[in-house]
């Protein structure tokens, strides 16, 4: 018996490359119009830029935070105080480092060996190391100690984390012995200097430096998670730990490494972030970590390139809304978040139900 | 004992022996006591009675801030108790109602020049349908993107009564000392005292009744509680708006105690430290937060006090540490969460019968 077919008369227009297509087309029809009427070019293109620097800081936070929170599901809080840790030791670090060597009553402080007079370049790589050390080495204090016996109970997770976020704010203030809530660079970081690739734009080093950051950051995650070995034992650990463990791994000690590596990833953050705004405040973590959360939440729980497109669409659109809403700029990213949770709660690319 | 009797459309059913010692079991689970109160309920009357005398004594200013701080966070945290502890619900931004509840009230009085007590019914009723309309937009979402959303909401509240610089004097507050009828000492102390006790007699009745039980269905099995045929989202929004009320509540008599209303109490800080005074105290037992919010109170108090940070401050390693009252709070709560999740009194109740088997084999 034959079955009777009706062809859709609308079904061409459904055809999804169309539909991408025209969306495309529509997209930067609306940005050239936007560009002739709302703004001048030179300062779209300012906006961009700085939208594509905001992004890729969000993104280095948001990617550690997408490892922890998206991938292996541990809400971690704390992630924002080991940003502002990695933030706040980089600079200190830089600053001493920078530092012309210390002479009589000084050179009985504790840390003036590390006055060693560099030039940028150095004290910056030097910083940077040790901001991602202190950041490793926090991440595995904190699994070790307490994430550790609180595997798939979220709720303990939440309360202990925000205990540990006032632990560790409190004790970077005693640490570096803060006075003030903002702390400065002394000197300049290494990618100094700009250039303008027209007489209206300029663009500074540090801002192609972070964004290459970003960039490679995103290249070599995406690659261990999805082209090693390591990442396979991960993502199979995530989905069913008691196979993974019965075919020989010790998916404890995997869970335990990505937990750093999220953690020294928050302190790249920290240290990016640091360096494009010139300073830091020890507040800084609990600001962006937010965003980082909303971020991830857009992008999609477990999904890494998720992250990256939330941090984008985020980054490069909040000049924009700051620019024409300025009462809008702060909590721009949580009628997003809002939105998004009652249009879509698994996001964009998550595959999970939430 | 009187005659236990189900009634069920209209007609009397006779019980086995079996059912009939059930249903005892359950009515004295719900009646605690010969008040319907139960003993820590006796307990807490007899002591604010207690409270009741003391300003009639005599009592340093300093200690009767002291005591109206403690009630009033006593009565913040049985609001957040009711959420957390008996709902299930996981909110983080229940600073959001104390806030708003405190700027509607100082609002009303300061700008339209209302007397307090209308300033104060129109924050409750700016609190109970904030409370109706978070819960419709984010109780849709379970579990921590529920505490995300509350979280965002308070964080823009607070980034926005900063910001508003016309209607509430950005950063500086609103100082409800210009105000006529503002409270003096002794009236605020009275009135944190009444609000803890209505908040703790009030919620007692209310997870005693059915639809106390419904909510701690609910905390127990969410799905179940659906499947047997309740609204769920009709009750959490129910327990939230309770709770929102409250919380609200709590927001003006603390405006009322520091004479101000500033962005500060829309502050992730105060949305933290009811939890903190849940956890530490025991999760749904309302008494735990009153036990939780007296220990954080007055320990923040002794421990902030000048005398106390200079006398530590020589020593080594401890003294940094007990200088920083933050820090010694976190550490504290850190260990609780480790090691004491049940808190304070939920720790009493799980060890009590052993504690009591040990008794009365030795006697």
């Amino acid at each position: 018996m034959k079955v009777a077919q009706r062809t859709n008369p609308y079904a061409p227009l459904r055809d999804p490359r169309l539909l991408t297509l025209l969306s495309v087309v529509v997209g930067l029809l609306l940005i050239l119009l936007y560009i002739n009427t709302a703004i001048k070019f030179p300062v779209f293109v300012k906006f961009l830029i700085n939208g594509l620097v905001e992004s890729a800081v969000l993104f280095l936070m948001a990617s550690g935070l997408s490892l922890i929170f998206g991938l292996m599901d541990v809400v971690n809080f704390a992630h924002g105080a080991v940003f502002t840790w990695g933030g706040i030791a980089f600079m200190w670090s830089f600053n001493l480092f920078t530092m012309p060597a210390a002479t009589g009553k000084d050179s009985s402080n504790p840390v003036a060996w590390m006055q060693l007079g560099l030039d940028p370049l150095p004290a910056t790589a030097l910083a940077l190391l040790l901001g991602l050390i202190t950041g490793g080495l926090l991440g595995a204090g904190v699994e070790f100690l307490a994430i550790r016996r609180l595997y798939g109970r979220p709720v303990f997770q939440i309360l202990l984390t925000l205990g540990l976020v006032l632990v560790l704010d409190e004790s970077l203030k005693i640490v570096f012995s803060l006075k003030a809530q903002s702390y400065d660079f002394l000197a300049t970081p290494w990618p100094t200097g700009n250039f303008k690739p027209n007489s209206e734009i300029l663009v500074n080093w540090k801002s192609v430096a972070i964004v290459v950051a970003g960039l490679l950051v995103f290249a070599g995650v995406y690659w261990l998670l999805n082209r090693t070995k390591v990442g396979l034992v991960i993502r199979g650990g995530v989905e069913d730990s008691q196979m993974v463990q019965a075919l020989g791994y010790n998916v404890k000690v995997y869970f335990f490494w990505v937990f750093v590596l999220g953690s020294v990833l928050a302190a790249l953050g920290g240290i990016a972030y640091s360096i494009n705004s010139a300073g830091g405040s020890d507040q800084m973590g609990q600001l962006s970590l937010l965003t980082a959360f909303v971020v991830v939440v857009i992008g999609g729980l477990g999904s890494f390139s998720g992250a990256a497109v939330g941090a984008l669409l985020v980054g490069i659109i909040s000049p924009f809304v700051a620019y024409h809403f300025p009462g809008l700029a702060d909590s721009f990213v949580m009628i997003l978040l809002v939105l998004v949770l009652l249009v879509r709660p698994q996001g964009l690319f998550g595959g999970k139900k939430y | 004992m009187k005659e236990l009797k189900i009634k069920e459309d209209g007609a009397n059913f006779e019980l086995s022996a079996a059912a009939r010692e059930r249903l005892q079991a359950a009515h004295s689970l719900e009646r605690k006591g010969r008040f319907g109160v139960g003993r820590a309920g006796l307990v807490i009357g007899g002591l604010a009675v207690v409270l009741a005398i003391l300003p009639l004594l005599g009592i340093a200013p300093t200690n009767q801030r002291l005591i109206a701080q403690v009630l009033l966070f006593a009565a913040f945290a049985m609001s957040y108790d009711l959420l957390f502890g008996f709902t299930g619900i996981f909110s983080f931004g229940h600073a959001l109602f104390f806030g708003i509840g405190a700027y509607s009230m100082a609002l009303g009085a300061l700008k339209f020049g209302w007397p307090m007590w209308a300033g104060a019914i129109l924050g409750v009723i700016i609190c109970a349908i904030l409370g109706v309309f978070v819960g419709f937009v984010s109780l849709r979402v379970q579990g921590v993107f529920f505490a995300m959303v509350t979280l965002a909401l308070a964080t823009t509240a607070h980034s926005l009564s900063g910001k508003m610089v016309d209607l509430t004097n950005g950063e500086s507050g609103l100082s409800l000392i210009q105000a006529q009828d503002a409270p003096n000492e002794t009236t605020t102390y009275f009135l944190a005292l009444i609000l803890c006790l209505l908040t703790y007699f009030g919620l007692n009745r209310l997870v005693n009744s059915p639809l106390g039980r419904v909510l701690v269905a609910i905390r127990e099995n969410e799905r179940r509680a659906e499947m047997i045929g309740y609204n769920i989202l009709r009750y959490k929004i129910v327990a939230l708006v309770f709770s929102a009320i409250i919380a609200a509540l709590a927001g003006m008599v603390y405006s009322f105690r520091n004479g101000i209303v500033n962005p500060n109490v829309l502050s992730p800080d105060i949305s933290l430290l009811p939890l903190v005074m849940v956890i530490l105290g025991g999760a749904g037992t309302l008494y735990g937060a009153i036990i939780g919010a007296t220990i954080i109170q007055v320990l923040n108090f002794v421990l902030s006090s000048r005398e106390f940070v200079d006398s530590v401050k020589g020593w080594f390693i401890i003294g940094p540490i007990l200088e920083h009252w933050l820090l010694l709070l976190g550490l504290i709560y850190v260990l609780i969460v480790l090691f004491l999740p049940y808190g304070i009194v939920g720790t009493w109740r799980v060890y009590q019968p052993k504690l009591k088997r040990i008794f009365n084999r030795t006697t």
